[in-house]
């Protein structure tokens, strides 16, 4: 994993740049800080029903795919 | 923004480990500081893998020292069910959460998903910014028009060419009738490669020549494999 600063448009912006194993790691502690696996976040998804917001954005922030 | 082989996921003070953003402070007109909380994930298009598409997207505002939401405009490509584009409201109407109750739909006004154009003519960030702006509930910088206005222009540029890209046919009924003569490509594996982006798929509402790609795994794209082929 490496992480630097790049400049878009004026500004600074903290890229972190990750293989597919570390990625799915990341997705994996996300889970569990939100004490949900990821059938359960999916599940929800698809009742349309998230239990938090973060879990929504968490959803969001995966492509709503399993890594 | 966290970069990984397959997309990228982007987000205001967007945390690493949790993959959350975080809310940002606008400028307040009012005492009460409002924020907005952006996020979504970037992967290139599933036909020809040329162009950067959002997959998901997130966009919440809040109010408070505690950042209470108000509002959140979430976009999910694909969704199984309506729809794609959509805003959910923080408010309370206390006939309709009656009303929701007795049909034994969901109970309150923020879990109803109010359709906002769907995945071709859902608003851009630029939109709820001038939103904002507007509604007189953030103060503007000198010249944020000016911004607004050419950044929402090349979305929407970039939402015609996808609109064409994938509904020729409409595309060229509309150009026949102004008076220009289409000339349909000779090449072989170009007429393929059309062919194979207008191809039906199993739901797409919003483009009238096909229909929605089934989406596509992580591992179908890695092997170049269509949805659901073999």
């Amino acid at each position: 994993m490496t992480t630097a600063a790049t400049h878009m448009s004026g500004s600074s912006v903290d890229v972190t740049e990750m293989n597919s194993t570390e990625y799915k790691a990341t997705v994996q502690r996300a889970l569990d800080h939100l004490r949900l696996t990821y059938d359960q976040l999916a599940d929800q998804a698809q009742r349309r029903d998230f239990s938090s917001l973060a879990a929504l954005k968490l959803w969001i922030a995966i492509g709503g795919e399993r890594p | 923004m966290v970069v990984e082989p397959d997309g990228a996921t982007v987000g205001t003070k967007l945390d690493k480990i949790t993959l959350q953003s975080a809310p940002v402070p606008l400028r307040s007109l009012a005492r009460d500081p409002i924020w907005i909380d952006v996020s979504c994930k970037l992967m290139l298009d599933t036909d020809e893998g040329l162009f950067p598409t959002v997959r998901t997207s997130y966009v919440g505002i809040y109010l408070g020292a505690e950042a209470e939401p108000v509002l959140h405009y979430d976009f999910e490509r694909g969704k199984a069910k309506y729809t794609e584009a959509h805003v959910q409201v923080y408010g309370r109407h206390e006939a309709l959460e009656s009303y929701l109750r007795e049909v034994g739909a969901k109970d309150r006004l923020a879990k109803l998903h109010l359709p906002v154009g769907g995945r071709r003519f859902r608003p851009s960030l630029e939109d709820i910014i001038e939103f904002l702006v507007a509604e007189k509930m953030v103060e503007p910088k000198a010249g944020w028009d000016t911004v607004v206005d050419q950044e929402r222009r090349k979305y929407r540029r970039k939402r015609i060419a996808a609109v064409v890209r994938r509904n020729h046919g409409s595309a060229i009924q509309e150009l026949k009738r102004l008076g220009y003569t289409i000339i349909p490509p000779n090449d072989e594996g170009v007429r393929a490669k059309i062919a194979a982006l207008i191809a039906p798929k199993p739901r797409e509402p919003e483009d009238d020549d096909l229909a929605v790609a089934a989406r596509p795994t992580r591992q179908d794209r890695r092997s170049g494999r269509r949805p659901g082929g073999a």
